[in-house]
């Protein structure tokens, strides 16, 4: 058993605590990194192997070994899911995701006070947890230029400080400068959707992503080889924490990162401070680590598992739980989907960089008028491969074949030969409501491969809010997809209520200590020398993917750690 | 020790392909008088003529173009059941067993391979029925949970790199237009507007230059 001191250990090295790394070793803090899964490299990205990396999800957690359990409500018993949609390696997700970066919408940051304003306290649903952040899009917005500038976003401006663009996204919220990099070539499907939806006076435009569409910082630009959800990048061109903030990290000389490392436990004395975490090694051995200061920057399960596991006689329901909040208002995004056939047209969807390539926003947030709709708030739509993945296997897997055509035989088989170049899906990312029962808890008889008790997800977004808005949304996919030129065009069924891509919440924030988990920093409000951080924190969740964000509150945080925090180790709020 | 299995295939089909050996070594199969023998890891050569016969229910070859027998899925297939991942490398496999949502997959106690042993008693003397006969059968398992993974392992084995054993010759990336995992499509994705691009598709082991290695080998 090894027992070592530093200034700051952060659990997790994906988006957020590579940043937090890298900022504070900047800032002369050391700092221990612990990441349970391996730290690769962009040379073990050179076989795009379609059944490793999107079949069997190697990049991925092992649901075997790693298991996380579901069940639709209270009274059901809960069981393993058999796909994992987080990291699992130094980098975290950004290693293996679409890379799709969106600054949240200004009334993204106070959706509760935004609703009431305009639609009346009755839009609400009552069981609904809706808040408002304690912080607005104003406070975020240089830490979101930060992360563009720094990790490197390709897109187009659709609202320079208050100026309207067209051709950017014109439902924006006011940034103060254009992307770093321009946006990424359309590809077949891009423009397609594009003419689409300029037909039904939508406003498309390419989807901002942190994929490199020129060589910057030292890294080459994108070969638009189409192998980014789901893959590691062969070139470094996508922007993840593997290639952007480690190496700067490492630069330091102030960190040190420890791989293969299971965090099990929390340590706190009785004085109402952490004193750091114990963590098994890749040979199993025991070890603590004690620090100042304890960053949790984990996926959201392991940010609330972490503090329930690591409850006190002081914390009884979980380690910095006296609000009794942690664990609740889980959220997820749901993506009904609508695949559109092309009869005298190619689309060739599997060039380019793969995850929501082309984007409309005139149906998100509150971007359009509610009156009279039976649900509040809206979703991203985007324009796809069936599962956000260019290969044959995936569209195979992901698609199911329209109406009259069977799933296998000599039909099946002609469906797939005729259409695979000729597909394009079109995809809507909802935003759904907090709800208080929605849960992250342990499981009482799972077990993961340390012997830790699985995380269990309570949830059903099947709500009528959700549900509602769900079937608004597909409806605009067809008229796309109509508008798009598609010959055929039929849904995706939707599923039993499991959670989708995207989890937020467990740990919210907000500004009352009873009614919260952290403040806008992550700080914990009931141990000031604890910071979780992640989209374990976010009180809503925006139709828009949540990583930059998540980039952003981790560059706020580390600046309010380095340039507050550490003269005055207290409650930053 | 078992007596080693083979599955005799046209050499059309499969002259010249790279398989792996039990070892992990790379292995060229060289046509020889018409036929090639391929060793089984997991199959009999009677359970791989069933399975063949059911792969070619499910992507039929016939005048309009190749399928899973073409594509040597029953290769695939018995690949992965050989390995890590028959015996269930993938799935929590700790119990309780109880299905309930479709978003939690197949809940029950059989690992891929034992799931195939079940499945090739169902399918009993599958082989020599007709394939009118061949369909009723399979559409009388369709909902069963092994008719559901022999579906998806024979998508996998029709469009997966050949170094897994299926895809021979290119041939499912053929039949439907895919050029196979190229390094950039830098010099394409912005043209070709409509229109077909149906390049000749590339392996990994062909865009890489050298043999490549099946990672369920790799790993336990």
């Amino acid at each position: 058993m090894a027992t070592e001191k530093t200034d700051v250990v952060i659990v997790g090295m994906g988006a957020v605590g590579g940043i937090l790394a890298a900022e504070l070793g900047k800032a002369g803090m050391k700092v221990i990194g612990l990441e349970r899964g391996p730290r690769l490299s962009t040379a073990d990205f050179s076989g795009q192997d379609e059944l490793r990396y999107f079949q069997r999800q190697d990049l991925r957690p092992n649901a075997k070994r790693q298991p996380v359990t579901w069940r639709a409500s209270a009274n059901a018993a809960a069981k393993p899911l058999p796909i994992l949609n987080y990291g699992n390696q130094a980098g975290g997700g950004t290693v293996h995701y679409g890379a799709v970066s969106w600054r949240f919408h200004e009334d993204d940051f106070r959706v509760r006070s935004q609703t009431i304003q305009r639609y009346g306290s009755s839009a609400i649903p009552k069981d609904s947890s809706l808040i408002d952040w304690p912080l607005t899009y104003a406070d975020l917005e240089p830490f979101y230029d930060r992360a563009e500038y720094e990790l490197g976003v390709s897109g187009k401006a659709g609202n320079l400080e208050g100026r309207k663009i067209e051709g950017g996204n014109i439902f924006e919220a006011p940034r103060r400068r254009e992307y770093p990099l321009p946006p990424l070539l359309a590809d077949q499907s891009g423009l397609i959707f594009e003419e689409g939806a300029h037909k039904l006076g939508h406003h498309p435009f390419s989807t901002p992503r942190a994929i490199l569409s020129q060589s910057y910082h030292g890294r080459p630009s994108c070969t638009y080889c189409g192998f980014c959800q789901a893959f590691g990048c062969h070139v470094g061109a996508k922007s993840s924490i593997l290639v952007t903030k480690l190496p700067e990290a490492d630069a330091t000389g102030n960190f040190k990162l420890l791989t293969g490392t299971m965090c099990f436990r929390v340590n706190s004395d009785n004085s109402g401070r952490v004193t750091g975490v114990s963590y098994y090694g890749p040979d199993g051995s025991t070890n603590t680590i004690e620090a100042e200061l304890v960053i949790l920057a984990t996926f959201i399960y392991d940010n609330t598992r972490l503090l329930l596991v690591s409850k006190t006689r002081k914390f009884p329901n979980g380690l910095a739980n006296s609000s009794g909040q942690l664990g609740k208002h889980l959220m997820a995004h749901i993506t009904p989907r609508v695949f559109a056939t092309f009869e005298d047209r190619f689309v060739n969807i599997y060039m380019g960089p793969n995850a929501q390539k082309h984007s409309l926003d005139d149906f998100n947030a509150d971007n359009f008028d509610h009156s009279g709709l039976k649900f509040i708030r809206g979703g991203q739509i985007s324009v796809s491969p069936a599962d956000l993945e260019g290969g044959p296997i995936g569209a195979a897997m992901s698609m199911n074949p329209p109406p009259g055509i069977p799933r296998w035989g000599a039909a099946y088989r002609d469906f797939l030969a005729k259409y695979f170049a000729r597909y394009a899906a079109v995809i809507a990312q909802t935003e759904n409501l907090p709800y208080a029962d929605q849960t992250i808890d342990l499981d009482p008889t799972v077990r993961d491969q340390w012997g830790l008790p699985a995380p269990r997800l309570t949830y059903d977004w099947r709500r009528p809010n959700e549900l509602a808005r769900i079937e608004f949304l597909t409806g605009k996919l067809e008229q796309l997809a109509a508008a798009m030129g598609a010959t055929r065009y039929w849904r995706s069924p939707m599923g039993a209520g499991a959670p989708g891509a995207h989890h937020e919440g467990g740990t919210r924030m907000g500004d009352n200590p009873k009614t919260s988990v952290v403040n806008r920093y992550g700080q914990s409000w009931d141990i000031p020398n604890l910071f979780i951080i992640g989209s374990s924190t976010f009180p809503t969740m925006s139709g828009f993917n949540p990583t930059l964000t998540i980039q952003a509150l981790a560059y706020m945080s580390a600046d309010a750690i380095v340039n507050r925090y550490k003269k005055n180790p207290g409650r930053l709020v | 020790m078992k007596r080693r299995e083979f599955l005799t295939l046209p050499a059309a089909a499969i002259g010249g392909t790279l398989l792996y050996t039990l070892a992990g070594e790379p292995m060229r199969l060289q046509a020889q008088n018409g036929t090639v023998r391929v060793p089984l890891r997991f199959f009999t050569a009677e359970e791989a003529k069933v399975i063949t016969a059911a792969c070619a229910r499910i992507f039929p070859s016939d005048a309009s173009g190749p399928g899973a027998t073409e594509a040597n899925v029953v290769i695939y297939i018995d690949r992965q059941l050989a390995g890590p991942y028959g015996r269930d490398k993938y799935r929590y496999t700790k119990g309780p067993w109880v299905e309930s949502y479709p978003e939690h997959g197949y809940q029950g106690k059989a690992s891929p391979s034992e799931t195939y042993r079940e499945g090739l008693k169902m399918l009993g003397d599958f082989a020599s029925l007709s394939p009118a006969n061949q369909d009723a059968k399979l559409r009388s398992i369709e909902k069963s949970h092994f008719f559901q993974l022999l579906r998806q392992h024979t998508i996998e084995g029709m469009f997966c790199d050949p170094m897994h054993g299926g895809n021979a010759g290119l041939i499912g990336w053929q039949l439907v237009g895919y050029p196979g995992p190229q390094m950039s499509y830098r010099n394409e994705v912005d043209k070709h507007f409509g229109q077909p691009w149906r390049p000749k598709p590339a392996s990994l082991e062909q865009i890489a230059g050298r043999p490549g290695k099946p990672w369920e080998d790799e790993k336990g």
